[in-house]
């Protein structure tokens, strides 16, 4: 016999009240766990997800809108911009890689980009950070080729290289809104964990040409995206075009403005935070309910031990022991929890955005958490393990009637 | 040689109607080394509290007990239950087993807060006492003979100087009682302990040569009034 069998062999004694807490902490602490680490890595990975590109050329409007709608295949674009606006940007000198895209309709739902060869990798300047096609090939401008994000191949059933697919106005899916043209699918792209990987990339033509598209914005594009040669020509860039321009938008950092809305929602993180903190509160709370509930029935297996010699610090110490395990353990199991909820909120994500996050990801959370749920119990089981060191012991031993 | 001295112990307890009432003034008592001693009482005479005050779970208002040279009233409480442990084994009437330690465990856990973990010294006195094939079962899942011998299995197994034992066989039909007295006192005869025991039951009380009436030691000892 030794102390922690005995500390062990008391929450045996208790497995359905053990069990319980255990449970309600684990679910506490993987719920803090979910909470904080998928908004810090949600946070990094969204502001790191530029899909190889320093800045975005856009209509006039929100920074926001227009990287989200050009690097994040999300939100309605701001408007259109003029093709010279293109051929302008691309001819400065201080611009590594310019490549303009078209917006305007979806597969299922996965955003239809029109753009031109340039985006692959190796394709023309600055290509080196471009999309690399992992099977097939990329498609020759001006024909009906179409190459895939992996996401969208590995999500479209029969979809691959060779098969084909007709377009759907619009940038949410409506079965009723199909073009009539067919697209062959001649490549898929390797998977970059960026929202590249759930859009259809085609010829900038096909979506400009595509019937029923207004003829007045067949030489309009929805955006450039951009390679700068070094960051102080984003400054300079920003000048021009914000302050002393008044007709487009240049986007610049796209880190910069991603974070920015994350600051903008930071109160939802602080509402989440707080939830999270209140179900820690409340199962600390069941550890101290539980246990101070059974001393009423271990109140003569007290008594025995100290008819035996046992001292009231020892007592006191099972009695703390055994909450401190079980938040320990509860904290530890936390992990199962954050795992399954995590793996539930990346793979939403991934649908949604395209960002794939990392369950391997490592946090200081991580530490702090099973430790603050097992100093929290520590706390709980003070007041029970008190009530345990005063108890007494020749009236707990009389025989029961 | 004395191995007991009770000396000048008093004791009472709050009544309801905010009064004191004593129930023990014991002035002296003295058990010998080597003696079996028992006590014989009326039910509700303060035999209990007598005996939870010589192995030192209750503190008299005044008074002193010795065993050997140890004052045990004059230590603090976490001394006493020190002390407790390694010299005094406790036999008691619902023998007070813990429900959700295995025989062995229950043996051991009265070993490890006396003498430390001695497993071996557990299963032995377990074998000793006929449970060597029942070391692993849960009290619930022994006799009631059973249960009382895995009791005096862990009141002996720190070799304590003296075992006492209060109303022992008050839940076993006669002849399991007689049966368990016997061990109980051979094994204090094997592990050289004394023995004192408190019962009302003439049975028992008429295997020990030296029987003391507590009512000739307890001063505050009032008979109840016999009503018709």
């Amino acid at each position: 016999m030794n102390f922690f069998k005995l500390v062990f062999k008391s929450l045996m004694q208790h497995r359905l009240s053990t069990v319980v807490t255990v449970l309600s902490l684990s679910l506490a602490s993987g719920l803090m766990l979910t909470v904080w680490i998928l908004q810090v890595q949600s946070r990094q990975v969204f502001a790191e997800s530029n899909s190889g590109f320093d800045a975005v050329l856009g209509a006039r409007g929100s920074s926001l809108q227009l990287v989200l709608n050009s690097v994040f295949h999300m939100e309605q674009s701001p408007g259109n911009i003029d093709w010279q606006d293109y051929l302008d940007i691309s001819a400065d000198p201080r611009i590594k890689r310019a490549i303009p895209i078209a917006v305007g309709d979806n597969l299922y739902g996965y955003r239809i980009v029109g753009t031109t060869t340039n985006i692959f990798r190796n394709a023309g300047p600055g290509g080196e950070k471009g999309f690399e096609v992992e099977k097939g090939r990329a498609f020759q401008p001006n024909r009906r080729e179409a190459v895939l994000g992996s996401f969208v191949a590995s999500q479209v059933r029969g979809l691959g290289v060779g098969s084909t697919f007709q377009p759907y106005h619009g940038l949410r899916f409506d079965e009723n809104e199909k073009h009539e043209e067919q697209y062959v699918v001649t490549g898929i792209l390797k998977p970059t964990n960026s929202p590249a990987d759930r859009a259809v990339w085609i010829p900038l033509e096909g979506v400009q040409n595509m019937e029923g598209h207004a003829a007045a914005e067949r030489d309009r594009i929805s955006a450039v995206l951009l390679n700068l040669h070094s960051p102080a020509v984003g400054q300079m860039l920003n000048i021009q075009y914000n302050r002393q321009g008044n007709r487009l938008t240049f986007a610049f950092p796209i880190a910069a403005i991603v974070a920015d809305l994350f600051n903008k929602v930071s109160w939802l993180d602080r509402l989440l935070q707080g939830i999270a903190m209140l179900v820690g509160l409340v199962a600390t709370a069941s550890v101290l309910a539980s246990v101070y509930n059974s001393m009423n029935e271990r109140r003569r297996d007290i008594a025995i031990m100290r008819a035996l010699g046992a001292r009231k610090s020892t007592i006191f110490g099972l009695i703390l022991w055994e909450c401190g395990l079980i938040g320990l353990i509860g904290g530890l199991l936390g992990f199962a929890v954050y795992f399954g909820l995590m793996a539930t909120g990346a793979a939403i994500l991934r649908e949604k955005t395209g960002i794939v996050l990392s369950l391997g990801y490592l946090h200081i959370s991580m530490f702090w958490t099973p430790f603050l749920m097992t100093v929290a119990s520590l706390c709980a089981g003070l007041l029970p393990a008190f009530k345990a060191y005063r108890s007494p012991v020749a009236e707990n031993l009389l025989p029961i009637a | 040689m004395v191995i007991l001295k009770v000396e000048n112990i008093k004791k009472s307890y709050r009544t309801p109607d905010g009064g004191r009432q004593e129930i023990l003034d014991i002035p002296l008592l003295e058990i010998e080394d080597d003696d079996h001693v028992a006590i014989r009482g009326a039910s509700g005479s303060g035999k209990t509290t007598f005996l939870n005050i010589i192995a030192g779970i209750v503190k008299p208002d005044s008074g002193s007990v010795f065993l050997h040279d140890t004052e045990v009233t004059s230590l603090r409480e976490s001394r006493r239950d020190r002390f407790r442990a390694a010299n005094i084994g406790y036999i008691f009437q619902t023998f007070n087993l813990i429900q959700g330690l295995t025989a062995l465990e229950n043996v051991a856990l009265g070993a490890w807060f006396g003498s430390g973990n001695s497993v071996a010294r557990s299963r032995e006195m377990l074998e000793r006492v006929g449970l060597g094939n029942r070391l692993h079962y849960y009290p619930r899942a022994l006799s009631v003979g059973q249960q009382q011998r895995v009791a005096v299995a862990r009141a002996l197994v720190n070799k304590p100087r003296l075992v006492i034992a209060d109303e022992p066989t008050g839940n076993l039909d006669p002849d399991f009682a007689r049966e368990a007295m016997t061990l109980i006192r051979e094994q204090c005869t094997t592990e050289k302990a004394e023995l004192l025991l408190v019962s009302h039951d003439p049975r028992i009380l008429d295997q020990f040569e030296t029987v003391i009436p507590f009512e000739s030691i307890n001063r505050a000892f009032k008979p109840s009034p016999v009503t018709a």
